[in-house]
Parts: structure tokens; C-alpha cells; sequence
């Protein structure tokens, strides 16, 4: 019975604990809606930034992943040993790890089948011709792992077309491949797809080996096999190898030089089913492979780890066990997803940690403030003799119940946020979880919280029970509160002193210490609370001088801001929330103009174009006259070789056209300005059907020296020697057939003389003067260059070895038939060096003579002459040079390598310009903005992660407004009794009113000030570790410098709002501050 | 007056008890001895004379009021005896207990159960949001949580006092009148066996006043316990069946049933009332002069 009555006590004090618990909340519940909105903030904050990080972390993900070609994410099986069959391998292949849940990563298997083989001209058998007989000497097999790998993929393919027909004449080189679904990716233009017992050829090959659907084709599989006829059962047109079906595998690759025979020409692949190459081609001779393509948007951030764990294990077990290499570089990519999460994450990190301590500043703030209207329930516990336990368990329990109830919320708010935001942030199709790690940052926060709020309203218990019953304010110790702003201050200063020294030793990827981290905030606080001990000394000083003033407001007002305590907490609060405001806003737009600024230079101008050039138009002159103002469109030669890139830019266009960061340094025009060459002679251009030499030799003939004539066609981009005949005694006019050569015009690159050198025993010296040279018309009629020869400025010897010497109207050549068997002479149209302008990392490719290496538009090296130097250059970043494109065409002697020709376009190129390039023979075949890759910028990782400064800046803003409400509001009802009294003695409304005014105007300008300079400083110190700007890489140079405007707009908008908040809440006080009003009063 | 007391404290259900109210036996009264009780407290850095000796006893199951105006050490008085503040010199026992030896949390074990202090303003003695039952529950939360068992229930008390029908509602909905008359209740929740309560009437109407003072007295002549108010107002403390009157830190006058007399202090010390001190201005000499009813107070020019 008793135990019964026991258990219903208990039941009861429960019960009624809890309804006094809920009634007290409710009594209260204007400090407690506050103190929860401020807790849920806190700890919906803390929450927040792991739930967004994770969504971030996922959008990296995806984002690295989507890019990346089948063959970098996916899986490549490669039997190692031995002859493997097809159905072994996808025995194999089928055992690829896979989530136990959720979406599978793999998608469906891709298997080749593929062999080398050389074709058999018709009518000649094995053996029966040289070149095949020295090709089946070596090696024939080539697997399909050694076919050439595509790997830029925007680069535009120049092939070129062989000259000469070799149809039915020659051997080529092939590959004959059987590949799943083969016929799903190829056009077919003529016949069927190998569905049957034949083979498909591209429309090249077909056209090449005169061969169409229906014939046979002869091959010759390895060495010792024997020469086969394959049916053909149709015709492709060659596919796009950067296709993701084709893995970066080039099957197309008709035209190139083989590999392994030297004068043998490649086909494109030849088609075949399966059961086709079992039947043709030896066991011995078929390469296998299988590739399993990774599923786009299957992994998800939780399942990396188990991935990588999988991953790894299946990778080691396939060799080990089975003789298997499997090849992936999706670990690769994951590291560098995970580098860009990290620093993601230590941005948010950054973000969410300085808000996170606002929120839980404010919490003190508001327990503190709030602490007085639980005073008298403290008071009455001790009245009523309860323990401390009791008593402190009466001073906390709201506080503690409010800020426990805010974890719960502030999570669910935080994800409701976090899947609001989520799809104008991370985009569609991006989920927002609740992670543990968002729990535990909210259980933590709350914890802080919770002790935040304690130590907020600790005042409750500090008073004894005299001065409840008096209702006497009660002091403070001012030992503990100095010892405790000492600790900011000296957290602060070791905080900043981490900083400093962490920004300039660069910190490392993973950015600043957590205490360098907190510093913003930390130095916001230490600042303020100086600020705060040193306003009322600072105001003390004044008090004489205010004692008799005429404006009793400024009297009140620096008596009431110097006297109370209170003041000192709302200064700090300013203070902090100003600061962290404008950290945030210098962080967000610091990385934003950052951002903005790489992602620009990264395209190179507004819009950058990939152009295809019809055969026969000169490039350069082609954009020139799609753009005859020469302000929108330029044109560009990328050459990218393994030493280093060369950016070859119309000079004259570039500054108009191009982006020119001002980080840069240098102006754009002033750095163009010094690529064009200086003082060469103007180019000796050649259009005619013939061109002749007038010469006059003197001297001993010996090796039948012969006069030849190089010319260069540009818009072919091949260069033609013309022979003009074997020198004789005296003056003779030496002729050569241009023939179809130069249909555009071609550029006279030099005159030569060769001898044989086997004969020339005494090496005679011998002059050559040359007195004109001459084109012939179409119409037949010989007109003279316009060569110059006569002023020696415009000629020179490139393989010296010659005297040059004026010779009347003509130009002497004086030199020896010696054993070097060449001599020439050519205009002085080509500088000796071309003049780049270098990034910092191609500075180390010096050439002999000091200047760098460039390599030329033909993959040719050349020696640079560098006119400047700047730290990237627009579209190719580092490690690149920039030449004009008109100076390097000049060494041109052969064609483009591997270049890709682009037209910048500025930001005012009308759409018309699309026309007007195609008009003139360039055809657009893909497209970069500036635009664009700002937007693709903007949702990396670390984008994502500093737009979490802005909602930083928004919240602290909307903080410390609401902070400034609630300080006048929780203080209305103490000052309207206090401005009561002053009332009853005769002061005026307007008086008080000015007087609420300056004191508020004293706290918040002494805040804000303070906040402004530690935001500042800790902006300018600060980031500089903040991932991002501590990146070492070269570059762009990162613009730390603060944007000033911004910071006076945030400021302006922050004060703006303060002093609205000031207005209504003074007027407010005022209104309510009557004589009548000093009669009675309650709690 | 009492039946219009009557009437507005039944629209909110409340009965006060009469005589014939029906009692359940209480703990009883605790005597109270003071004895040369000084107290001195700073004030602007010096040390301020609040008491300067004052001497009283209260008998077991007693009610009396410090009568006496504002500043004069009233609830100095009342505060010592609750054990909130300690005495600079002399003695204050409750019972057999000396306050002035106790620590701090001893005295807070006494407030818990053997004496209950009612502060000044209603609101300090009791919380507002809450029910009167729930402020009874709080009141007794004390004692419980030193194991003690109160001798009533939240109910009980309240139908021992009349207040059954203020069980549920909320103390802000009430009349400042019957608030105050909750708190009282509230002051009774652990059954003490001395109640101390400082201007209990203060702020309120006199009929609320009336009731308060009602409640009191039922409180001591039912329950037996001791009871002692403050109050500046004498038309409060007529009601009392003794008043103590406190002059500049001293026991002035003592009056019971309606009949006042000085006091002798121990030094020997006795205050005129202030009508005599008119006859004799501070400073005067007298001459003490026996007399067949006790001691006249002659002046030395006095010839008989």
C-alpha cells in the first residue's frame, strides 16, 4: 500500500512538475519563443552545415563522376597471361562488386574481340611484294589496348586526306573488331550491319581498298597465317571516337601512320560479329577485353567507402586469383572528389562553426537577459528551503527544456531548409539526408547550448534572498567577468596568433586549424569586450563635460550606457554579428570574383569556338573577314604537345577580344602588343602556275649543283619544292611548275642549291647572283616578284654557310660546294626567335640561348624570344606560352599537328557572326562561354560551400537585429518605469526619446565599428587559410583585397535595419513611460 | 464589512473560516525570544544601526504584528526570526533553536518545515502561472525533498483553510485579494509551526485586507500555530490580539487587546510614546519617581 501511495507521489510530482514546467514556458512566453527561436537557430545551424555539406559532397560527386569518360570511371579487364576465351572473362566480370543495397554501380558488360591484320592487295599473294613482305616480317597482331587513345576531347581531328590514290596498289594496316552492341553506334550507310558471316568497312576503307558490299576482303592475320578473303556485308560511316560507347578507343583512325610498319597506312576498324573472328582469325591472335561502365548517379557519398574497401580487394583477388588486371581509375577520381569535399567541407566547417557560436552567443544573451523574469520563482525555492539541487534545478529547467526541445527542431528545420534550398542549389535529383554527423553537431550544439544558457542564467542564483525580497538588482563580481573576458581576449589573440601564422605558411589542403577557424568570431568577441570595458570609461570622461548641458538626452544617455551592465553584452553581441557579417560577405564575395575570374580565363573570352577549317581557307584571313571591325572575333591556335602548351592569338585582335583578368597584371593590349615581330621583311607570295629564277653562276661547277624553290601553301598547309633546274655557267633563267600547288597563294620559303657531295672533292667557291624572280600567270605571262632583292634587310641565310652581297639590282650568293651539299637563302620574313609571352612553370624550358622553348604549330620546337611573362594565360592556364599566330605561321613548313583552331568571340560579337564564319569556311563544331563555365564553377564543391557565407552574413545580419529587439523589449517595461520618473519630474517625450536614441546609437555604432574592424581583419587574415586562397598552384593570382562596396552596402542594410529597430523600440518605450505608470507595480 | 467580504470572496469561491470552521489538529505554536538583538548593515561603505537591542517573546501559538512606520526595522525584524538574515549580536531562537548558530543550510531545512516566511508583494511568495494546488505542490517541494512528509495534502490544506474551490485556477486569474490569500495558504503548505508574513495586507482593499488578516488569525487559533506579521498599518494591527511597535530599531510599545504599554528593555531603556516625547523633548532631564501604580516621570522644576 505504501509502495502504491509511493508510486502515485511520484506519478504526481511528475505531473505537476511537468504542467509547472509547461506553465512557467507559458508565463514566459515571450522570453521563451525568443530563447527557443535563438536555440533552434543554434542548433538548426549546427545541423544544417553537415546536412548541406553532405548534399554538397554529393554534387562533387556526381559532378567528377558525370564528366569523366566510361573508360576513367568504369572497369577494363585485361587477361594478363595467357589465351583467355570471351566466356571466361565474363564469368569474371560478372563477379564485380556490387552495393548490397540501392542501386547497382555497374551497368552491362562491353566485350571485344579484336585482332591486327594487314589487307593483301588484290592480285598479289603472300610473299610476292616487298612492303608486305617486310610488313609480315615483324609482328602483325595489334590489340585493341593499343589502338590510340582519344583523350581531348573537345580537340577538333584534322585528318588528313592522303594525296596520292593507293587503291589496289598498297598494303594497310587494320584492326578487325567484334564489339557487344557494335551496331547499335555505327551509321550504316550501304549493306547491313555484321550480323552474318561478314564484316562492315567505313566508307574510307571502302573507298581506299575499291571495295564495296558484296566483294571480299583479303587479310592477312599474323605472321604465318594464311592470306583469307571476308565477305562484306556492309559500309559505316566512321563514328565519333570520343563517344562514350567507344571507351577513348579510336577504332577510326584511317590515314594514320602505322605503328609498327613504316610506310603502311592504317584503315579504320573493320566490324565483325563474334562468332565472325572465332571463325577467322587464330585463338591465338584474339585480344579480349571487357569493359564494365560505372552507372551514372549510383554512388552516393556513404557508399565510396564501401566502393574503395571493395574495390580494392576485387582489383587484388582478380590478378592474384585469376590471372586478371582489372583497370579503373574511378579510385583516382574519388581522391579527387574527396580533395574538393575536404576542402568543402573545412569551408562549411568555417561557416557553420562562426554562425553556430553566434547563435549560441545569443542564447547567453537572451538567458541572460531573461534570467531576471525567473528570479522570483528562484527566489521562492529558496524561500520555501529547497536544496541547490532543487533550487538550481527551478533556475534551469526552462532554459535546459527550451534548448532540449530546440535540437529536435533545429534538426527538423535545419533538413526542411536543406530540401527546400537543395534544388536551386545542388540542382534537381540531389537528396538531402540526415546524417549522424548533423545529429551529433545538433546534440553538440545543444549541449553548448544548454551550458550557454546556464551560465546566462546564472544571475538567477547568484542573489541571495535579501535581495529578492528587496527586488535590489543584483551586482555582478566583477572579478569573475574580468577573468572571463580576459579569456576571450587571450583565446582570441592565440586564435589570430594561429591564424597569421597558418596564412603565411600556406597551411595545407586541409586549411586552417579549427582554432584559426574560429577566429573571426573569437576576434570579434575580444575586440568587443575591450570595446565594452573601455565605452564606459570612455563615456565617464564625458560626464563633466555633459553635467550641465543644455541637451539633458546626451547627459541621459551616457549616464545610463556608462552605468549599466547590460549594455556591455549588446555590444559584444553587435559586435560579433557585424563582424561575422562581414567576414561572410568579404569571404563570399572574394571566392565569387576568384570563381568568376578563373572560370573566365579558363574559356579564354566570352564565347570560345571550335572550328573545323575547310581545306583551302586561310584561317586567320577567314576570321578576319567574318570580323572586318576586329573588335569580336579572333582567331586562336591551341598546339598542345607533352612539353608545354602554345597559344597562338591573332595579336592584333587579342586585347579586344580576349579575357584579361586584371590580376594578370599587365595589360592585355601592352602584352600583345610585344608578340608581333618586329622589323621583317614582308613575305614574297606566290600565285601563279610557275615560277622562275634569273641567276647568273660564277664560278667551277662541280656535284650538278640544282636550284630549287621551297614554297609554302597556308591554306593547305603544305609546303612543295619546285625544282628549277641544274645550275649552268651564266646568266640563265631558271623555271618550275607551281601546278596545282598553291590554288590560294603560296609563300616563297627560300631558294636552295644541293650538289652531290660525293663528287665534290675541292670544294670550289662559287657565286650565284640572283637578278629576279618571276611568277607566270595564268593568262602566261611573266610578271616579277615583288622579292626585294636588292636591299640584303630582306634576305637571309637560314643554313648559312652563304655570303650575301648586293649585286645592282640583284643579290649576290657567295659560297662553297662544299661537303654540307645545301645552301639557302630565304626572305627575312621569319623572326629569329618568336616572341612569346610565358607563364611561370614554361619559364623552365629555356632553349640554349636563353629563351624558351615553344613548340611550333607544326609540333616542331622553336626558339622563343620571351617579351613578357604573366601568370596564365587566357583558355590554356599555365604551363603554356602565347605567340601570335601570324608570327608562328611563318615557321610553319608543314601542317597543324594536333592543334585545335578556336574563334574567340567578346561579349559584343553580334549572332551574325555565326554566319559570317561559316560564310568564310569555318564551321563551328563546339562551343565554351565564359558564362557557362562560371555557372559549371558554381556548383563545385567549394562554390556550394561559400555560399554558405552569404546565408552566414544573412543570419548574422538578421541576428543581431532581432538580438537588438529583444534587448528592447525585455528592458521596456524596467525603462518605462525609470523614464517614468524622469517624466514625473518634467523632462519631455522628445528628450527621453532622443535619450534612448543616443544610447542606443552609442551601443550599436560602438558595435558596429568594432565589428567592421574585426571582420575585416579576420577577412584579410583569415582567408588566406580558407582552402581556396591558400591554393599554391599557379595561376590566376587569387584578389584578396576586401570588396569595399559590397561591405558598405551589407553595412549600410545591417545599420539601416538597427536603426528602424531603434526608432520603433524607443518610441515605443516612451510612449509607454507616463507619470501614471509609477503607480503600483507587478511582476 | 464581513458579509461584503463574504460575498466577493464566494464569486470566486472562496469561504473564509469562521471560529466554527472545522479543524484538523495542527503542529502547534513555537515560541520566539529575542534578546538584545543588534543588527547592522552597510550602507555607502559605513555600517548602518538597524536594531539596536530589541527584546521579545512570543508564546507558543501567539499572533501578533510589528507595528510601526517604514525605515524603523519591521521587517529586519521578521527576517532575523526567518533565518534569512543573522543577527550581529544577541540572541533570536525559535523554539530551542538558535538561529545565530545555525548554518546557512540549516536554516534553509527550517524554512522548509518549522517556519514559513511570507515576503512582502504577492507575487514573491507565490507563482503566477501556476494553480493554487500546484503552488501548495511547490511550496511543499521543500520539505518533501528532505524527506519530510508535510501533515497535509494540497487538498487538505485547502479545505482546512476554506480555499477548496481555488484548487485549479491559476494565481493570475485570481484577484490580488485572494492571491494573497493563496500565498498565506501557500505559507501553510508544510505545516509550520511559526508563520511570519511582512505587510500581507499591503496593496490590497480592506475588505481583502480583512480577509487576509482572518485567514491569519484562523490559522492561529485553529492550527495553534505562531504567527507574526508586519504591518504600517494600524487599523490592520488592531485586529491583532497583540502588536509590537518598533521605534528606530527598538521595541516601543507593546499592546494587547487593544491596550498599549512601553516596554522595558534589558539594559532598562524604555521609549516614550510620541505624545509624551512632545512633553519631553529629547535631552530633557527627568526624574524617575516611584509611585503607588508604578514610575512617574518627573520633571526636576516638578514640585508636588
Amino acid at each position: 500500500m505504501d509502495a502504491r501511495a509511493g508510486r502515485l507521489q511520484w506519478t504526481v510530482n511528475r505531473r505537476t512538475r511537468a504542467a509547472l514546467l509547461v506553465s512557467g514556458l507559458r508565463w514566459r512566453a515571450r522570453s521563451s519563443l525568443v530563447m527557443l527561436a535563438v536555440a533552434v537557430f543554434a542548433t538548426g545551424v549546427a545541423a544544417f552545415g553537415p546536412i548541406y555539406l553532405h548534399s554538397a559532397d554529393q554534387v562533387v560527386l556526381t559532378e567528377t563522376l558525370a564528366p569523366a569518360v566510361p573508360a576513367t570511371k568504369g572497369l577494363e579487364y585485361f587477361p594478363a597471361t595467357g589465351v583467355r576465351t570471351l566466356s571466361w572473362l565474363e564469368r569474371f566480370v560478372r563477379t564485380a562488386p556490387e552495393p548490397a543495397t540501392g542501386p547497382r554501380w555497374w551497368g552491362t558488360p562491353i566485350y571485344t574481340e579484336s585482332s591486327g591484320f594487314v589487307t593483301i592487295p588484290p592480285g598479289i599473294s603472300h610473299g610476292s611484294h616487298a612492303s608486305v613482305s617486310d610488313a609480315l616480317a615483324s609482328d602483325t597482331s595489334r590489340t585493341t589496348s593499343e589502338l590510340p587513345r582519344d583523350h581531348g576531347a573537345t580537340r577538333v581531328q584534322l585528318t588528313r586526306v592522303p594525296r596520292a590514290s593507293y587503291r589496289g596498289t598498297l598494303p594497310f594496316t587494320g584492326t578487325i573488331v567484334a564489339r557487344t552492341h557494335e551496331c547499335d553506334h555505327l551509321h550504316i550507310v550501304s549493306g547491313t550491319c555484321a550480323r552474318g558471316r561478314g564484316v562492315i568497312l567505313s566508307t574510307r576503307d571502302a573507298q581506299t581498298l575499291g571495295l564495296s558490299v558484296g566483294e571480299g576482303l583479303h587479310v592477312l592475320f599474323g605472321r604465318e597465317g594464311r592470306v583469307i578473303s571476308i565477305p562484306i556485308v556492309g559500309i559505316y560511316e566512321p563514328g565519333n571516337p570520343s563517344t562514350p560507347y567507344w571507351w577513348e578507343y579510336n577504332y577510326f583512325v584511317y590515314g594514320s601512320p602505322s605503328e609498327q610498319y613504316t610506310g603502311i597506312t592504317n584503315l579504320d576498324a573493320v566490324f565483325a560479329t563474334f562468332h565472325g573472328i572465332s571463325t577467322w582469325v587464330p585463338k591465338s591472335r584474339i585480344s579480349v577485353l571487357g569493359q564494365l561502365p560505372y552507372r551514372d548517379g549510383s554512388l552516393t557519398v556513404d557508399s565510396v567507402g564501401t566502393l574503395r574497401k571493395r574495390l580494392t580487394s576485387y582489383e587484388a583477388n582478380a590478378y592474384r586469383t585469376s590471372g586478371i588486371r582489372v583497370s579503373t581509375r574511378l579510385l583516382a577520381i574519388l581522391d579527387s572528389a574527396g580533395t574538393v569535399e575536404h576542402a568543402a567541407g573545412t569551408v562549411v566547417d568555417v561557416v557553420d562553426l562562426e554562425l553556430a557560436l553566434l547563435g549560441i552567443f545569443v542564447l547567453y544573451f537572451v538567458a541572460n537577459r531573461t534570467a531576471a523574469e525567473r528570479e522570483p520563482d528562484v527566489r521562492l525555492a529558496e524561500l520555501r528551503g529547497f536544496r541547490l539541487r532543487s533550487t538550481v534545478a527551478v533556475a534551469l529547467a526552462e532554459p535546459v527544456a527550451i534548448v532540449t526541445a530546440a535540437v529536435p527542431l533545429g534538426l527538423l528545420i535545419a533538413w526542411i531548409v536543406a530540401r527546400a534550398v537543395a534544388p536551386a542549389v545542388f540542382g534537381a535529383g540531389v537528396g538531402v539526408s540526415m546524417t549522424p554527423l548533423a545529429l551529433l553537431a545538433a546534440i553538440a550544439a545543444g549541449l553548448v547550448g544548454v551550458g550557454a544558457a546556464a551560465l546566462g542564467a546564472r544571475r538567477s542564483l547568484s542573489g541571495g534572498l535579501t535581495a529578492a525580497a528587496d527586488a535590489l538588482p543584483t551586482p555582478g563580481s566583477p572579478r569573475w567577468s574580468l577573468l572571463a573576458d580576459a579569456a576571450w581576449v587571450a583565446l582570441a589573440g592565440a586564435a589570430f596568433f594561429e591564424l597569421v601564422v597558418a596564412g603565411d605558411s600556406g597551411g595545407g589542403p586541409s586549411g586552417s586549424s579549427p582554432l584559426a577557424a574560429l577566429s573571426p568570431g573569437l576576434l570579434a568577441i575580444a575586440l568587443g569586450v575591450l570595446a565594452a570595458r573601455l565605452l564606459p570609461r570612455a563615456l565617464g570622461a564625458a560626464h563633466r563635460r555633459t553635467a550641465f548641458s543644455p541637451k539633458p538626452a546626451a547627459t541621459l544617455s551616457t549616464r545610463t550606457v556608462a552605468r549599466r551592465t547590460e549594455y556591455r553584452t549588446q555590444l559584444v553581441l553587435v559586435a560579433l554579428a557585424v563582424a561575422l557579417t562581414t567576414f561572410a560577405v568579404s569571404g563570399w564575395v572574394i571566392a565569387a570574383r576568384n570563381r568568376d575570374d578563373r572560370a573566365r580565363l579558363g574559356v579564354g573570352a566570352n564565347k570560345v569556338l571550335d572550328v573545323s577549317v575547310r581545306t583551302g581557307t586561310t584561317f586567320v584571313r577567314a576570321v578576319r573577314n567574318s570580323d572586318p571591325t576586329g573588335r569580336y572575333a579572333m582567331a586562336v591556335v591551341v598546339e598542345h604537345a607533352p612539353d608545354g602548351t602554345t597559344l597562338a592569338v591573332d595579336a592584333q585582335r587579342f586585347a579586344a577580344v580576349a579575357t584579361w583578368p586584371s590580376a594578370l597584371g599587365k595589360p592585355a593590349a601592352q602584352v600583345a602588343h610585344r608578340l608581333i615581330p618586329k622589323g621583317l621583311a614582308p613575305q614574297v607570295p606566290v600565285r601563279g602556275t610557275a615560277i622562275s629564277v634569273t641567276a647568273d653562276f660564277t664560278g667551277t661547277l662541280h656535284g650538278s649543283p640544282e636550284l630549287a624553290a621551297n614554297v609554302y601553301d597556308i591554306d593547305t598547309q603544305f609546303s612543295s619544292r619546285i625544282t628549277l633546274g641544274r645550275l649552268r655557267p651564266g646568266a640563265h633563267r631558271y623555271e618550275g611548275g607551281l601546278y596545282a600547288y598553291c590554288p590560294g597563294g603560296c609563300r616563297l620559303l627560300d631558294l636552295t642549291v644541293t650538289w652531290s657531295t660525293k663528287t665534290t672533292v675541292h670544294a670550289p667557291t662559287v657565286t650565284l647572283g640572283i637578278t629576279s624572280i618571276a611568277e607566270r600567270s595564268r593568262s602566261g605571262s611573266w610578271t616579277p616578284l615583288d622579292a626585294g632583292l636588292g636591299d640584303l634587310h630582306r634576305w637571309t641565310s637560314p643554313s648559312g654557310r652563304v655570303q650575301l652581297q648586293k649585286a645592282g639590282e640583284g643579290l649576290e650568293m657567295r659560297f662553297s660546294l662544299n661537303t654540307f651539299g645545301t645552301v639557302n637563302i630565304a626572305p627575312a620574313d621569319v623572326p629569329k626567335a618568336l616572341p612569346v609571352v610565358v607563364t611561370p612553370t614554361s619559364q623552365s624550358t629555356a632553349s640554349g640561348d636563353g629563351g624558351p622553348l615553344v613548340v611550333g604549330l607544326d609540333g616542331s620546337t622553336l626558339s622563343g624570344h620571351q617579351v613578357g611573362d604573366v601568370p596564365a594565360l587566357p583558355g590554356v592556364g599555365t604551363d603554356s606560352v602565347l605567340v601570335d599566330l601570324q608570327a608562328a605561321e611563318r615557321y610553319l613548313t608543314d601542317g597543324f599537328m594536333t592543334d585545335t583552331t578556336q574563334v574567340w568571340l567578346s561579349s559584343g560579337a553580334p549572332p551574325s557572326i555565326f554566319a559570317a564564319l561559316r560564310q568564310h569556311g569555318l564551321r563551328v563544331v563546339g562551343v565554351a562561354t565564359g558564362a557557362g563555365a562560371v555557372a559549371k564553377l558554381t556548383r563545385s564543391g567549394l562554390s556550394l560551400a561559400y555560399l554558405l557565407y552569404l546565408v552566414a552574413a544573412a543570419a548574422a545580419a538578421l541576428l543581431v537585429v532581432g538580438a537588438t529587439a529583444f534587448t528592447l523589449s525585455s528592458a521596456a517595461r524596467r525603462r518605462q518605469g525609470e523614464l517614468s520618473a524622469l517624466r514625473a519630474v518634467g523632462v519631455d517625450a522628445a528628450t527621453l526619446r532622443r535619450a534612448v536614441w543616443a544610447e542606443q546609437a552609442l551601443v550599436l555604432g560602438a558595435g558596429v565599428l568594432v565589428g567592421v574592424l574585426a571582420g575585416s581583419v579576420a577577412a584579410a587574415v583569415a582567408l588566406r587559410s580558407v582552402p581556396e586562397f591558400v591554393a599554391k598552384t599557379p595561376g590566376l593570382p587569387l584578389q584578396l583585397g576586401l570588396p569595399v562596396a559590397f561591405l558598405t552596402v551589407a553595412i549600410a542594410a545591417v545599420l539601416l535595419a538597427l536603426v528602424l529597430t531603434v526608432l520603433v523600440g524607443s518610441s515605443v518605450i516612451v510612449r509607454g513611460a507616463t507619470v501614471v505608470r509609477l503607480v503600483g507595480g507587478h511582476r | 464589512m464581513r458579509r461584503a467580504a463574504r460575498g466577493s470572496l464566494d464569486a470566486v469561491g472562496v469561504s473564509v473560516p469562521g471560529r466554527h470552521a472545522t479543524t484538523t489538529a495542527g503542529r502547534g505554536g513555537v515560541p520566539v525570544h529575542l534578546l538584545g538583538v543588534v543588527h547592522l548593515y552597510r550602507q555607502a561603505g559605513e555600517d548602518v544601526v538597524g536594531l539596536r537591542g530589541v527584546d521579545l517573546d512570543v508564546d507558543a501559538g501567539e499572533m501578533l504584528a510589528l507595528l510601526g512606520p517604514s525605515g524603523m526595522g519591521k521587517t529586519t525584524v521578521l527576517r532575523l526570526i526567518a533565518g534569512v538574515m543573522t543577527a550581529s549580536a544577541g540572541v533570536v531562537r525559535v523554539g530551542e533553536i538558535d538561529l545565530r548558530k545555525l548554518k546557512s543550510s540549516e536554516r534553509r531545512r527550517l524554512r522548509a518545515g518549522e517556519i514559513s516566511y511570507i515576503v512582502q508583494g504577492t507575487w514573491a511568495n507565490v507563482l503566477p502561472f501556476a494553480t493554487t494546488l500546484e503552488n501548495l505542490w511547490f511550496a511543499q517541494h521543500g520539505a518533501r525533498a528532505q524527506g519530510r512528509k508535510p501533515p497535509w495534502g494540497p487538498h487538505e490544506l485547502l479545505d482546512l483553510l476554506g480555499l477548496g474551490r481555488l484548487a485549479n485556477v491559476r494565481l493570475a486569474q485570481m484577484p490580488r485579494g485572494v492571491q494573497q490569500l493563496v500565498a498565506v495558504a501557500a505559507g501553510m503548505a508544510t505545516g509550520p509551526r511559526l508563520l511570519l508574513a511582512d505587510e500581507p495586507t499591503a496593496q490590497l482593499t480592506l475588505t481583502a485586507a480583512f480577509n487576509v488578516v482572518q485567514l491569519l488569525r484562523h490559522i492561529s487559533s485553529e492550527l495553534g500555530t505562531t504567527v507574526i506579521i508586519v504591518t504600517h498599518d494600524t487599523t490592520i494591527a488592531s485586529l491583532l490580539p497583540r502588536v509590537i511597535t518598533i521605534r528606530d530599531g527598538r521595541v516601543g510599545a507593546d499592546a494587547i487587546r487593544g491596550e498599549e504599554y512601553a516596554v522595558v528593555d534589558a539594559s532598562g531603556s524604555v521609549q516614550l510614546p510620541p505624545d509624551v516625547l512632545e512633553l519631553l523633548p529629547p535631552n530633557t532631564r527627568v526624574r524617575v519617581v516611584r509611585s503607588p501604580g508604578g514610575v512617574d516621570l518627573r520633571s526636576p522644576d516638578w514640585e508636588p
